[in-house]
């Protein structure tokens, strides 16, 4: 697989200079990156859209992936007034993926957006302070190589004749990309009622250029992926949601060995390194049902000769947890916790909201 | 020198005979004022009609009355003495108990002013004499004016024994009239005698139209003057018509140390109301029914009533009377008399309240009087909308320190004393009480009409479309290129409807924020981010040189602590362009605000105590409101406490809150510096501020917290209140009662 090449927008030259620096350093030659560069002799006659549409494709730039400041107001030298909104719709045109970063945002958006995408057409990042910057460089790569992954195996499955696109969502060929054609239908859990999707799902049907169409199919999957399944634990747990689920304490799980016990389902798919420990939940199940304990604490227990501190509900302490929340990121029980959002995927039946969070963060939200 | 009294003594006044010519010629300025003063004797001396009438092809005028009459007794003890105080003793009439509209004992003179002879005849029954007797007076005035000293300005009288069965009565027969013998034909006279004498019989007159004694069932009072051919009901029935169809009304009224509003609009269920609290100088208080007849459409439509006339009616009678014992009082609410202010103000476009009833009640923001459209000072009615009377019972002036309301001598208006200053003070207060309510029903009515439009809109585009996909002239694709193009119009058309509801709400929350907002832009958490970074590196030097390690972890506190304000800012800005109402978990949206402040609050020792059940939920409610009033009240109980610096113990902010009947009630108290009863009314001022930025470190803010706070919760038919006693243990109290 070649090097992805990551193209930096950003509209202060002296951000862009620090950004496309701390990423060099980070990526170190698992990556290019490079700043965008714009035509030299703009064509007045041609909207931004268009003309970025020309550069994004140009040679000098020809991203994997764009990273761009969520704020280009200040943007001059070819694209006077650039807004990153701008730079998405070419991206989207092209099937390059984006992520766009902003400096600080508000716990409401962290919840939703940070962690999320935007409109599915763009992964919304924070950008840390400089201590962090090495982890900000690593989800960059991680994410730039998640879509080229994605974009290899689609391209595989379209070279075997094995991708056929109907007019479901297609949730069977996530689950072949991620090597995982059993959970098909629990994927496609998370793409039910999702209008969005679906809608973006049908304009990718309607694309008329076989490789644009591929791109395209990336991106999509790479987005649902990333803002669905691997955000909501259901069919993937992460760190949290995992020593929960198996009645382990969110300290005892992240030591080292506990998490070895777990190994085999750990999940080792697109972004994983981008997004920390995450686990398959189903191969989670199958592990405690070969080993014939009643929960993964006793299974942990077992197998290290030593007692694992239960997983304990973050509202009372005597009930075991079991279950996510996903506004506080502590365990909880379900007897504690409400289902939550409509904008909680259907498939995510581990993410619930504990009461307390509930009475103070819903009223915010739309 | 010695000194040496050359006499000594004591003089009496004396006065001449043209005393009465003053009296009678000065004491009134217009005939009709004249003769409402002797029509007003008529009334008092318990009289069933008044009839002024013209004889000797105009040249004599009589005014004749159903009264008790007059004794030889009376005539000289009452009406021969000048200035009698025969009234101020007597509050009521004998025979109806009517409340006796004269009081000064100089009102007959009026009669001077409009001949130079009368004679006068009165029939009575005179007990000393066990029989009914006629008086009859000849009076010359001008042969009285010449004579130098008063004591010998004569009258002839003769008093005869008459039949039982003539009925009492006085009549004035006045000769040798001084203006034009037709004076009393002239419509503008009569229509004048009429609104003094017998105003808006529509009105409500509240306690002042209730009879003195019940048990003496009064026939009324009838006024016939010449020309009177028609009875005058018709009149009365459009007066009563248009009375009836206010756009809304005002009530005022002043009992003992109390004034109440109540402003009711056409078509509501309930008024608005408001009570204010004040030292009243007007011993009998008064009360006040004003409609307001604003020219807006729709007024007098489909009421079964001719708008042209009832216009007509509203500009011949428009302005706010002022209604003394029954009798109206010149020249309140006539002609271009303004004593209310009103026209003088909406001239000059004020932006404020003119009294301060209004500025503590319902003040208008310093951000919102900036922005005509929002400011309801620039909605006050002018008199020509208007039409209203305050009815008072003015008290005679017995004691020369008496501040009570005291018609001047000259029957033009009252002294301008301390209680017409209230009057005036509480009347307006009204009429801003109405602006106020009017402006905030105005806009729910443009939202509503504005809903009707957009609907009607909606229709148009359904039926255009519908049109054209029956259409076989056009081809399919033509069909669906048009139709969506139709559906791209409705969908702006929704987009905008939802955009300016939220807008013009966003507005009045956005000022909520007060100064955190200042900080939301780009460039504060650009800002933010390089502070952070500067922190970081400052925390890696701390590990080369630990001097710097407590430095580092002092920025970072703070940076964390400014993150958090700077989140809760963004997150309000954010929430306040979608005003959904819903239901809210008071607890948590406590804990949502106290978290906020969670480190600050700790680091002073203020404890935090949130004792709100989880269940207790508030009415439907944008929480950016909720959470806004919980702000401002628990950031100025933090100042509070700030302010008192040392002198509490266990300093502490309480939050309770529960719900009962069809209110969520929300209380803030705190053991901090207090209110002082002095400041207690000032605090709801705008830019009125109890601390001062002195060792204060949340800054002494600009004062419109409280200002807002009020303003917000009434816009969601809410009230704040300090509570006079906050729970045991604390100082403050605010209490914010949102109905359902």
């Amino acid at each position: 697989m070649s090097v992805p090449r990551i193209v930096v927008f950003d509209d202060v030259a002296k951000n862009l200079k620090d950004i496309v620096s701390t990423l060099k350093e980070g990526v170190g030659r698992k990556a290019s990156i490079i700043p965008f560069q714009g035509s030299s002799i703009p064509d007045a006659a041609q909207s931004y859209e268009e003309r970025l549409g020309i550069d994004l494709v140009d040679p000098k730039n020809a991203p994997d992936l764009i990273v761009a400041d969520r704020d280009l107001s200040s943007y001059k030298d070819w694209y006077p007034g650039l807004s990153e909104s701008t730079v998405r719709i070419a991206a989207t045109r092209l099937g390059i993926p984006e992520v766009g970063y902003a400096r600080e945002t508000s716990d409401i958006e962290d919840l939703f957006l940070d962690e999320g995408t935007y409109g599915n057409a763009c992964i919304r990042l924070k950008l840390p302070a400089s201590a962090h910057k090495a982890d900000f460089s690593k989800k960059i790569l991680s994410i730039a190589q998640g879509f080229s992954e994605i974009l290899a195996a689609l391209r595989k499955l379209s070279d075997k004749k094995q991708l056929t696109l109907s007019s479901n969502v297609g949730a069977g060929i996530l689950a072949q990309i991620l090597g995982k054609p059993e959970y098909s239908d629990k994927m496609a859990m998370y793409a039910s009622g999702d209008k969005n999707r679906l809608a973006l799902w049908i304009k990718i049907l309607k694309e008329s250029d076989p490789q644009i169409q591929l791109k395209k199919l990336a991106c999509f999957y790479g987005y649902w992926l990333w803002d669905s399944l691997l955000r909501f634990p259901g069919l993937v747990v992460n760190e949290v949601a995992a020593g929960s689920y198996l009645n382990i304490s969110t300290a005892a799980f992240k030591k080292a060995d506990v998490q070895a016990v777990f190994s085999k389902a750990a999940y080792k798919g697109p972004f994983a390194d981008a997004l920390g420990g995450l686990w398959w939940r189903g191969a989670l199940d199958d592990l405690i049902a070969e080993s014939d304990f009643p929960d993964g604490n006793a299974l942990a227990k077992s197998r290290l000769k030593r007692a694992i501190p239960v997983s304990q509900c973050c509202e009372d302490s005597k009930s075991t947890a079991g279950y996510y929340c996903f506004f506080s990121n502590l365990p909880v029980s379900f007897k504690n916790s409400t289902t939550g959002l409509d904008s909680f995927p259907r498939g995510s039946d581990l993410t619930r909201i504990s009461r307390t969070k509930s009475e103070e963060v819903l009223p915010w939200l739309p | 020198m010695a000194r040496s009294v050359l006499d000594s003594g004591s003089i009496p006044f004396e006065t001449e005979g043209r005393l009465l010519h003053e009296l009678g010629l000065r004491l009134v300025a217009s005939p009709e004022v004249a003769l409402v003063e002797l029509i007003k004797n008529a009334y008092d001396a318990d009289a069933i009609s008044c009839e002024v009438s013209l004889a000797n092809r105009g040249s004599t005028l009589i005014i004749k009355d159903s009264g008790h009459g007059m004794t030889a007794d009376d005539f000289k003890s009452k009406w021969m003495r000048i200035a009698t105080a025969t009234k101020v003793g007597e509050q009521l009439s004998p025979k109806f108990k009517r409340k006796l509209t004269g009081a000064k004992g100089i009102g007959r003179f009026a009669v001077r002013y409009l001949g130079d002879h009368l004679t006068l005849e009165s029939v009575a029954v005179d007990p000393s004499r066990r029989c009914k007797t006629k008086l009859k007076v000849d009076f010359d005035w001008p042969k009285l004016d010449s004579k130098r000293n008063i004591q010998d300005a004569k009258v002839d009288y003769e008093v005869v024994r008459i039949s039982d069965d003539i009925p009492t009565g006085t009549t004035l027969i006045v000769n040798q009239l001084r203006t034009s013998t037709d004076f009393t034909h002239e419509s503008a006279l009569r229509t004048n005698i009429l609104r003094i004498a017998s105003p808006f019989q529509g009105l409500d007159k509240g306690p002042m139209g209730t009879q003195a004694d019940a048990s003496r069932e009064d026939p009324g009072f009838k006024i016939v003057l010449p020309g009177n051919e028609q009875d005058g009901s018709e009149q009365v029935d459009l007066s009563k018509m248009v009375l009836d169809n206010y756009w809304a009304k005002l009530t005022i009224e002043l009992k003992k140390n109390s004034v109440n509003f109540s402003v009711h609009f056409a078509g509501a269920s309930k008024p608005k109301t408001l009570s204010h609290d004040l030292k009243s100088t007007i011993s009998k208080g008064f009360f006040a029914d004003i409609r307001f007849f604003p020219r807006r459409k729709g007024v007098f439509h489909g009421k079964g009533i001719n708008g042209i006339a009832a216009w007509e009616w509203v500009r011949e009678n428009c302005g706010v009377a002022v209604i003394d014992h029954g009798f109206r009082i010149m020249p309140y609410g006539i002609g271009d008399n303004d004593w209310l202010n009103l026209d003088i103000d909406n001239a000059h476009n004020k932006r404020d309240w003119g009294t301060d009833i209004a500025k503590e009640h319902f003040p208008i923001p310093a951000n919102i009087r900036n922005i005509p459209s929002l400011t309801p000072a620039l909605s006050l009615p002018s008199n020509f909308q208007l039409v209203g009377a305050v009815f008072v019972e003015s008290k005679p002036s017995s004691n020369s320190h008496s501040q009570d309301l005291i018609p001047s001598m000259d029957r033009e208006g009252f002294l301008k004393n301390e209680s017409f200053a209230q009057l005036q003070n509480c009347v307006r207060a009204g009429i801003e009480f109405l602006a106020n309510e009017d402006k905030k029903d105005s806009n729910k009515r443009s939202e509503k009409a504005a809903k009707l439009i957009a609907a009607s809109a909606r229709e148009d585009i359904r039926n255009a479309i519908s049109y054209i996909e029956s259409s076989p002239s056009l081809t399919p694709s033509d069909k669906a290129r048009i139709v969506k193009q139709y559906q791209g119009i409705a969908e702006k058309l929704d987009e905008q409807e939802t955009y300016s509801e939220q807008s013009r709400r966003s507005l009045m929350t956005m000022s909520m924020l007060g100064v955190i907002a200042g900080f939301m832009t780009h460039e504060s958490k650009a800002a933010l981010h390089a502070l952070q970074n500067a922190a970081e590196e400052l925390r890696v030097l701390s590990k080369k040189n630990p001097s710097f390690k407590k430095v580092a972890e002092e920025i970072s506190k703070n940076l964390e602590n400014f993150k958090g304000y700077l989140n809760y800012a963004q997150m309000f800005l954010k929430n306040v362009r979608g005003l959904e109402e819903r239901p809210l978990p008071s607890a948590g949206q406590v804990r949502q605000v106290t978290g906020r402040f969670k480190t600050f609050v700790e680091e002073r020792g203020i404890s935090v105590k949130n004792d709100i059940a989880a269940d207790v939920l508030t009415p439907p409610l944008p929480v950016t409101v909720y959470s806004g009033i919980l702000l401002n009240l628990f950031t100025n109980a933090i100042k509070g406490i700030l302010a008192a610096e040392a002198s509490v113990r266990n300093p502490t902010i309480l939050f309770r809150a529960w719900n009962e009947k069809k209110s969520h009630i929300v209380e803030v108290s705190d053991n901090g510096i207090g209110v002082p009863p002095n400041l207690r009314k000032r605090i709801w001022d705008p830019l009125y501020t109890t601390t001062s930025d002195e060792n204060n470190p949340l800054g002494s803010g600009m004062g419109l917290g409280l200002s807002l706070v009020k303003q917000v919760a009434s816009e969601f038919n809410a009230s704040v209140q300090l509570m006079d006693k906050p729970p045991p243990g604390f100082t403050t109290c605010f209490r914010v009662t949102f109905s359902s």
